[in-house]
């Protein structure tokens, strides 16, 4: 039965192979009727719709759905299956997002929505256990511009991104950023051999560790934008165990 | 708008330490002119104080640990496990500067930041002025879903942040029915000044059939939560947190 109430209408950027398992969550409507639907719509990269599903939300239970099963028809861009998640929801339903590891999870909140010339930034954590990436969702059906800006220490380096319509990237913010990341975080006095992979520095509670990504539309679309922070877990002997992955939420 | 604010909450024990981040923007002007953030704690054992952060600037983000603001906050700390309540705001004095579009973020860390799981999370906005409240509608607020989840990685609880000078009455219930038999319905008092953390109970979750997922079992109910309405909210804000079960540690905040 479709709901005849209004509807929301939420954007995320999901994933699976390799990094992580995404799982969706759905309340049940308060006081709504029985069986309300909730219609979630999949674009893989390049904005071609992959797949689309309807959740018959349930009476005072939590519906549970692991997507990984309809990103079987994702294309690997970058090396990376992820895709564009449109939910419209029934008025009265509240939806969770979260990514597993083997390690552990968290919850990932919608993209925050960026139009014509808003902005809106993420803070990063800096230190060489951690990486971060951009995940970015076109809501629109035209190319969507966005300016990424990095402060790190003294420098704040840009780049431009195109999300096609629909579509989604994601964008490795230590390797768009690189040669930033490898002067702020190598001191000034020390100096690296010619073809010398910096060794980034890990001291804890450096403030200069602390950077931000401030991300702006360009164009006048609307655009979601959401930072994934990845951490090593390590266990006994310094061996990486796995690994987190963190976004706001 | 010349200013902008947030309710939210401050953890400083020693598992988690708080770090606010705070983007002051402008659609309306492009020049970096100066801006101030203004952070205000209160709780059990800390007078609300306030400090003024100078050194912001329109379109740059910062931030600033909010004991590197306010030591006095590591002597009380382990005392009040769900925290403080922290409001934050950001001023110019710019006219044709309109925060509207300023962003804050709240990060809960280890005190060290080494290599755990960082919880971050957009706190909740307050009404730019008492003129943007509702002064009419019903004295209870619409009650709004929560998805509470109990298994391996998470327990959930909701915690109020209650900055107003009068305690006030919460309470989640299943949806199943609001007065029936086996109903599941819990309350507690938001006391005047105080963050109170209300965990949901164990029994919350016993007559449901676990769910069997890819990382394990998981049992999910959801709950309803009740507060005063919009014309009284001023000053309380309400947060699902996710912790983990044996750590405690916080994994996700989520603003309701």
């Amino acid at each position: 039965m479709l709901s005849a109430g209004p509807r929301e209408e939420r954007h995320y950027w999901i994933s699976t192979y390799p990094f992580f398992e995404t799982t969706l969550f759905l309340s049940s409507p308060l006081g709504g009727p029985v069986g309300e639907v909730a219609h979630c719509q999949l674009y893989d990269a390049d904005g071609n719709s992959i797949n689309e599903m309807q959740v018959a939300t349930t009476l005072g239970g939590v519906s549970v759905l692991e997507l990984d099963q309809f990103l079987a028809a994702c294309k690997m861009e970058s090396g990376l299956k992820y895709a564009h998640m449109v939910l419209r929801l029934p008025a009265g339903v509240e939806e969770q997002v979260r990514v597993h590891t083997r390690v552990g999870a968290s919850v990932v909140g919608p993209t925050v929505r960026i139009i014509d010339r808003g902005a809106t930034f993420f803070p990063i954590d800096a230190r060489h256990e951690r990486s971060h990436f951009v995940a970015l969702v076109n809501y629109s059906l035209q190319p969507a511009l966005v300016k990424l800006r990095l402060y790190l220490g003294r420098r704040s380096p840009e780049e431009m991104v195109t999300i096609p319509p629909l579509g989604a990237r994601f964008v490795r913010v230590e390797t768009v950023f690189g040669d930033c990341f490898a002067a702020e975080l190598v001191g000034p006095s020390e100096t690296l051999a010619e073809g010398e992979v910096p060794p980034l520095k890990s001291a804890a509670n450096d403030p200069a560790l602390q950077g931000y990504v401030r991300v702006s539309a360009k164009s006048e679309v609307a655009v979601g934008v959401q930072l994934f922070e990845r951490t090593l877990v390590r266990g006994l002997n310094d061996a990486v165990e796995g690994e987190l992955f963190t976004a706001v939420s | 708008m010349q200013s902008v604010k947030w309710l939210s909450f401050s953890m400083a024990s020693s598992l988690t330490r708080t770090l606010v981040h705070f983007f002051p923007y402008s659609h309306t002007v492009a020049a970096p002119y100066v801006s101030q953030c203004r952070l205000t704690v209160f709780g059990p054992g800390v007078e609300r104080r306030t400090v003024i952060l100078d050194g912001a600037r329109l379109s740059h983000p910062d931030g600033v640990k909010v004991d590197d603001a306010f030591p006095e906050l590591s002597s009380v700390a382990d005392a009040t496990p769900a925290g403080f309540g922290l409001e934050i705001e950001l001023l110019t004095l710019q006219q044709r500067a309109d925060l509207g579009a300023s962003g804050c973020v709240v990060e809960l860390n280890a005190p060290t930041r080494s290599t755990g799981q960082i919880c971050r999370y957009w706190p909740s906005r307050m009404p730019d002025s008492i003129a943007e409240l509702p002064t009419d509608g019903p004295a209870i607020a619409a009650p709004r879903a929560i998805i509470a989840l109990r298994d391996a990685f998470v327990a959930t609880s909701v915690l109020v942040v209650n900055g107003r000078d009068d305690a006030v009455n919460c309470g989640v219930r299943s949806v199943e029915s609001t007065d029936g038999e086996g109903a599941a319905r819990c309350s507690w008092v938001a006391e005047p000044g105080r963050v109170t953390e209300f965990e949901i109970p164990a029994n919350v979750y016993e007559a449901l059939t676990p769910q069997v997922c890819g990382w394990g079992l998981v049992r999910g109910r959801t709950l309803a939560l009740e507060m005063p309405s919009e014309k009284w909210r001023r000053g309380l804000v309400a947060y699902v947190v996710q912790r983990h079960p044996e750590t405690r540690r916080p994994i996700m905040v989520s603003a309701l």
